[in-house]
């Protein structure tokens, strides 16, 4: 048998949403580019896994998605979800037996013309205003979730699609909200689960390789700005910041399982100030060779700060109204307009420069 | 005169040593820990899942290669891992923060070869910018320093490093006995991040080599207050406080350590050394009693040997030094030659050729193991009953540079310095500097008096001397100071007296050696029956001790000659 994702190509699903062809993966999950029958629209279908099914965190985490994201239409850059259920297909699962009827979780969402680390793959010919201006976007789509009290928790380059917007730039919108967590409903899952993430933790927070996450709305949010400084380490350099400043994560996190919860603490500590140093050691310079001189320096500034391995020290640091939720991510977004601003300035500055020499 | 070793063997658990910061290049065995499984009910996790596909549709782009590399790693597969990273050196492409990831990966997986190949790639770059540059120096020399290749990590760090660049420096200055270079890096590194624990202990510990004992304890107390857990950091503070004679502030620092690892018979052997050093010997014997459970408990057999030899010293404190041999030999052999600690103790102990097929044995079987400079005190005893003077004295410098802390270290090496290649100024300097960092031994105060001798420095040989009840050969030098001063008979009166003691302690060896060394004083002074050196020419050619005052004898002898025929 090929790829098991091709077992339900051709199959029409919700009575709608024909697939056409397999295009990605999600945690647990395929999707679809497919068309939407009634309306004859490319769409993009999501659908949980046979055996992610079976798994109840991998079901309930995929049909709170569905709920997340439907609580979360009209946010203009967070991807938008179509339609959602439960559906009967046929298909066949093991080569040479007869279909069988299965029943599959969906998600319809919008059909996106790309993914952020696909573009990535090419960084060096895309310039940076249009960079900062799909990061704007990233930022964007997690502040109007945290406006909404929601915390995405796996904000990296490959979970960002691009639309087309018939202009310079791409709209980017933010997508795969399977970790995500509603904080004005009760935690799904047991603490446990919030001290270290999930998936791939070469993304996470140093706190989360220290088994430290905290399950509070504070703490997420501050995971969150971690995961947008590294989503923009990673549209300068394409490599996670976490890869870079805590190589061995692997060696601290198990090293933290046995020590106790008080250890646990001091260690971090005292390994935040060791990351400090890598931070201005390696990933600054390594950044510096990425990013346009004229606005190296406040985006290293950006990137430091809100990729800071003490939690308390990713927010804004001059006022702490800023930092109240019903601001959400407002003191980012004008850090990286200002950015913008200087960028055009100087590209304005250099045409006249050009022109008058001319 | 001056002893080959001190009286009997001292445990040197305490050492202080530099920490090296949280190392970027591990070892192989290191990055193992396999914590995430990367499928569930046979499906690969979507994450992984994701880096694979992209990897596999940009197979030649350094970014999706070291992406695929990083993620690899993390869901614990080190094949695949490796092979995403090489894939990235191999790119047509080169992308520096790529290839500085993918070399990050190699180096945790052990393949430093490969990752130094990557890195000098970068390096070597013409049209990289030299910020990157800078952090590929950064982790080849932290790849070079845990590789032991001090001098070419030094040699990378040489340009403008970040904070991390600057405490790796200055923890391989402090390694290397640079101490002044070693401060003014480690502050510059605590000036951009002030709260370093391994810079600061690092400043500490290059402080306390330095002479500034103070500003030692200062440090020493701040990273200790900052990382409460971590091993060297705590174990530098009482070592520090040791020196400054402090041994009840030793142990809260090792009791404030052991919370944090109750089970570390390391941290009991620590305790149990400044129970020793505080004087009350059945704490430090209770305190090994209770390692020794730990011991059964991790069924260590090495750890099981060392407790019962250290608990045996501390038992028996006047075990004849052949017993010492005898029994750390059979130790040694009980373990099959594992244990370092039995093996420096078995050094310490062995003086005469009688000794040395057991001390070779034991060098020849660690050197499998361990690191080198951890045996450098094997190899300097090795050499000394060889009659391989030059090695051993090469290797007793290395070692008193390595260990600025250890008594023995320092001991031998003005010993061996003074005697063998008559470089009074640097024995005495290496003596006086272990003295002023706080190595308390009354034997380095005699041998670091007896070079001040020799190099003519009678007056401060006389400060320096101690007192003969705490180390029997002090006599001996008071000797040697009179003989030069030109009181003949005094001396001969101070050289009989240390000679009577050792003969009413039915140690004729001891006694034998004062006798030569009264004939080196002679030498000196230019007063020596060259006949009488005839009645040593046995003992000197099979027994090292003898052989190099003989040597120092004809040397002296020798630059009289010149000087007359000048």
């Amino acid at each position: 048998m090929g790829n098991p994702a091709d077992a339900y190509l051709d199959q029409t699903i919700g009575g709608r949403y024909k697939l056409a062809a397999h295009i990605a993966d999600g945690h647990f999950s395929h999707v679809y580019k497919a068309v939407d029958q009634q309306t004859g629209a490319l769409t993009a279908v999501k659908v949980l896994q046979p055996a992610a099914a079976l798994d109840p965190p991998s079901a309930f985490e995929f049909q709170r998605e569905g709920q997340l994201l439907e609580s979360l239409r009209g946010a203009r850059n967070v991807v938008v979800l179509t339609g959602s259920g439960t559906s009967e297909v046929g298909a066949t699962i093991t080569a040479g037996q007869p279909a069988a009827a299965i029943p599959v979780s969906y998600h319809a969402l919008e059909l996106a013309d790309g993914v952020l680390s696909e573009l990535l793959a090419h960084r060096h010919q895309i310039g940076w205003d249009t960079k900062m201006r799909i990061f704007r976007g990233v930022v964007l789509g997690i502040h109007q979730m945290h406006l909404k009290k929601i915390v995405h928790r796996d904000v990296k380059a490959a979970n960002v699609l691009l639309f087309d917007t018939h202009t310079r730039t791409p709209t980017a919108k933010v997508s795969d909200l399977g970790r995500s967590r509603d904080l004005a409903q009760p935690a799904a899952f047991p603490a446990g689960a919030y001290a270290q993430g999930r998936g791939d933790l070469s993304y996470a927070p140093p706190e989360h390789l220290w088994q430290l996450g905290l399950n509070d709305p504070v703490s997420l949010r501050r995971a969150d700005i971690y995961l947008l400084g590294s989503s923009l380490y990673e549209i300068a350099t394409g490599i996670s910041i976490t890869s870079v400043t805590l190589p061995h994560w692997q060696w601290h996190l198990s090293a933290a399982a046995n020590l106790s919860l008080e250890s646990r603490k001091t260690s971090f500590f005292a390994a935040a100030r060791h990351i400090a140093e890598l931070h201005e050691t390696v990933a600054q310079p390594l950044l510096a060779g990425q990013v346009a001189a004229e606005i190296l320096r406040p985006v290293a500034s950006l990137i430091r700060q809100m990729c800071h391995p003490l939690p308390d020290r990713r927010e804004h640091r001059f006022s702490a109204e800023r930092n109240h939720p019903a601001w959400g991510l407002q003191w980012v977004l004008r850090r990286i307009d200002i950015i913008t601003k200087h960028l055009q300035q100087r590209k304005t500055t250099s045409t006249t420069t050009r022109r008058r020499q001319r | 005169m001056t002893a080959v070793a001190p009286e009997r063997p001292t445990i040197d658990q305490l050492g202080l040593r530099p920490m090296i910061s949280a190392p970027t290049a591990r070892g192989p065995h290191s990055a193992e820990a396999e914590t995430q499984p990367d499928s569930i009910d046979g499906h690969v996790d979507g994450d992984l899942l994701q880096a694979r596909t992209f990897a596999a549709r940009h197979f030649d782009i350094p970014t999706a290669l070291a992406r695929l590399a990083s993620s690899e790693l993390a869901f614990g597969n080190r094949v695949s891992a490796a092979d995403a990273a090489r894939a990235v050196l191999k790119a047509n492409s080169f992308d520096a923060p790529s290839h500085f990831v993918a070399a990050q990966v190699l180096a945790s997986l052990g393949e430093t070869d490969e990752a130094e190949t990557a890195l000098e790639i970068m390096l070597d770059a013409p049209d990289e910018d030299e910020n990157s540059k800078r952090a590929a120096a950064y982790l080849a020399a932290q790849i070079a320093a845990h590789q032991g290749d001090t001098d070419k990590a030094l040699r990378l760090l040489a340009g403008p490093t970040g904070p991390a660049g600057a405490a790796l420096k200055g923890s391989l200055l402090a390694q290397k006995g640079r101490y002044g270079e070693a401060i003014r890096e480690l502050r510059a590194a605590l000036k951009d991040v002030p709260d370093s624990p391994a810079a600061l202990s690092n400043l500490g510990f290059a402080y306390a080599a330095a002479g500034s004992p103070r500003k030692a304890l200062r440090s020493a107390i701040a990273a200790a207050a900052l990382d409460p857990a971590d091993r060297t950091a705590g174990i530098n503070l009482a070592a520090i406080h040791i020196a400054q004679e402090q041994p009840d502030e030793a142990l809260s620092a090792i009791d404030r350590l052991t919370a944090h690892h109750p089970d570390d018979p390391h941290l009991a052997f620590a305790a149990a050394e400044a129970h020793h050093i505080a004087g009350d010997t059945q704490a430090a014997i209770r305190r090994l009693s209770r390692a020794a459970q730990s011991a059964s408990a991790s069924n260590s057999t090495a750890l099981a040997e060392e407790i019962r030899l250290r608990s045996l010293l501390l038992e028996t404190p006047a075990m004849p030094r052949t017993a010492m041999v005898e029994a750390a030999s059979a130790a040694l052999r009980r373990c099959e030659y594992r244990s370092v600690i039995i093996a420096r103790i078995l050094a310490s102990a062995a003086q005469t050729p009688a000794d040395l097929p057991a001390l070779e044995k034991a060098h020849r079987s660690l050197a499998q193991h361990y690191d080198r400079a951890e045996l450098l005190p094997l190899k300097t005893q090795t050499a000394f009953l060889q009659f391989d003077f030059h090695q051993s004295q090469t290797a007793a410098v290395e070692w008193a540079r390595n260990e600025p802390f250890n008594a023995n270290a320092h001991i031998l090496a003005v010993y061996i310095l003074a005697l063998h290649q008559g470089d009074y100024t640097q024995a005495a300097r290496i003596g006086t500097a272990g003295i002023n960092r706080g190595v308390n031994d009354p034997t380095l105060n005699n041998n670091t008096a007896f070079a001040l001798a020799m190099g003519g420095h009678l007056d401060a040989a006389a400060r320096m001397l101690p007192d003969p009840a705490e180390c029997p050969a002090a006599n001996a030098t008071a000797g040697l100071i009179e003989t030069v001063r030109g009181n003949p008979e005094l001396g001969k009166a101070k050289y009989d007296a240390c000679a009577q003691q050792a003969r009413s302690r039915n140690d004729t060896d001891f006694a034998d050696l004062v006798g030569i060394h009264q004939l080196l004083a002679e030498a000196v002074a230019d007063t020596l029956d060259r006949r009488r050196i005839d009645a040593y020419n046995d003992r000197a050619d099979t027994d090292p001790r003898f052989a190099i005052v003989r040597n120092a004898i004809h040397r002296e002898l020798n630059t009289h000659l010149s000087d007359a025929d000048a």
